[in-house]
């Protein structure tokens, strides 16, 4: 993971996906699955807020992939035009857990 | 502090997809992907179960593909009977939403005799055509919508003129003609919905890429290129009275080798009966 880069400190990953918490009140969730995602960079270009950038670390596939900056605001174009099905947009509510 | 369900993550539509097959074999910024998914979402809001009332087909090439990847019942024909096939499957049992989603090559080329007689006697299906103007699966040769005066491994200083798929539709007798970049994924579902209620053959010209094959020599080598392509050269058109928004010179596709695409009428040019 290219840690540096990253300034959103609501990050979690696992071996296949990076896990975002985002929007303003961090009640939704960007994901991006590193298994699908090919580094077309079209989510970066067609991102309304300028939310999305490349990293330069590689996936175990061999393809850069996305980072999330912190101004996103789960408006889901990127998800709408991804080819590759890598990244999507849930309710927090729907995949979390409070921890005890 | 919050826990993710890592297991629960997936797609928004990761239901209608065929999880085990992916990530697919479609090239970095291959337009297809954001096809599917239109597809995808158009038919959810025409109301359709994908699994029980509508059957993909699909011919040779890259896009025939779609047809596994999408979790609907299908077939991926052979070359060029996709429309052929399709109409048995619509035949044999009216009740199902039959859907072609096949590529320039393969309905245009070795199939374009299916689809004008299918436009000619109004089968009632929705031919979607990811139109990338070359045959992208065996290496980029020539295609029946290759532009002129653009670089293929197979012709010599310049191509013949193409197809104008949308004149060709509207010209056959299909009941709903459209044509959308696969950059317009917001107005997408709503063209696919109302091409699925159409009474009789509806058409889409999906113009998309292939900006790892015919793209690199021709003016967009990226898919983000591609996409800033698409937007800035889309022009919507203006239906009127007299219908000069038909007129060949109004509906044909401009390319330049180098600067790709220069203008791409957009629009729906027939609407037909509903269901």
């Amino acid at each position: 993971m290219d840690t540096d880069s990253i300034p959103n400190e609501n990050i979690q990953s696992n071996e296949r996906f990076d896990v975002y918490l985002v929007g303003n009140k961090h009640n939704r969730i960007f994901a991006v699955d590193r298994n699908r995602c090919k580094g077309c960079k079209i989510c970066t270009s067609i991102c309304p807020y300028n939310a999305i950038f490349m990293g330069k670390v590689k996936s175990h596939r061999g393809f850069i992939y996305p980072i999330e900056n912190g101004k996103c605001t789960a408006c889901k174009q990127c998800v709408y035009i991804c080819p590759d099905f890598a990244l999507s947009i849930h309710d927090a509510a729907d995949i979390t857990e409070e921890a005890k | 502090m919050v826990t993710i369900k890592f297991d629960l993550l997936g797609h928004n539509n990761e239901v209608d997809l065929t999880s085990r097959m992916l990530p697919h074999i479609w090239c970095s910024g291959c337009s297809l992907g954001t096809n599917v998914q239109s597809f995808i979402r158009g038919a959810i809001s025409a109301g359709l179960n994908l699994d029980r009332e509508v059957v993909m087909v699909s011919g040779i090439g890259c896009t025939g593909r779609a047809s596994g990847y999408i979790e609907a019942d299908g077939f991926h024909t052979t070359h060029g009977r996709a429309i052929a096939f399709a109409t048995g499957v619509k035949l044999g049992n009216p009740n199902l939403e039959v859907v072609v989603f096949s590529g320039d090559g393969d309905l245009f080329a070795i199939g374009g005799n299916h689809f004008i007689h299918a436009a000619r006697r109004k089968e009632d299906l929705t031919v979607i055509c990811t139109n990338n103007s070359t045959y992208g699966l065996t290496g980029g040769q020539a295609s029946p919508t290759t532009f002129e005066n653009t670089y293929t491994p197979t012709t010599i200083e310049k191509n013949d003129k193409p197809f104008d798929l949308v004149n060709l539709a509207l010209g056959a007798g299909a009941a709903f003609v459209a044509r959308y970049t696969s950059a317009h994924y917001k107005i997408l579902p709503r063209i696919i919905k109302e091409a699925l209620q159409t009474k009789g053959m509806a058409f889409i010209d999906l113009i998309s890429g292939c900006p790892a094959i015919y793209g690199k020599k021709n003016g967009y080598p990226t898919g983000e290129i591609m996409v800033q392509n698409f937007l800035e050269s889309s022009v919507d058109i203006v239906p009127d009275d007299e219908g000069t928004y038909l007129l060949p010179e109004n509906t044909a596709v401009h390319f330049d080798q180098g600067k790709g695409y220069t203008k791409i009428p957009v629009g729906i040019f027939r609407r037909g009966e509903k269901k």
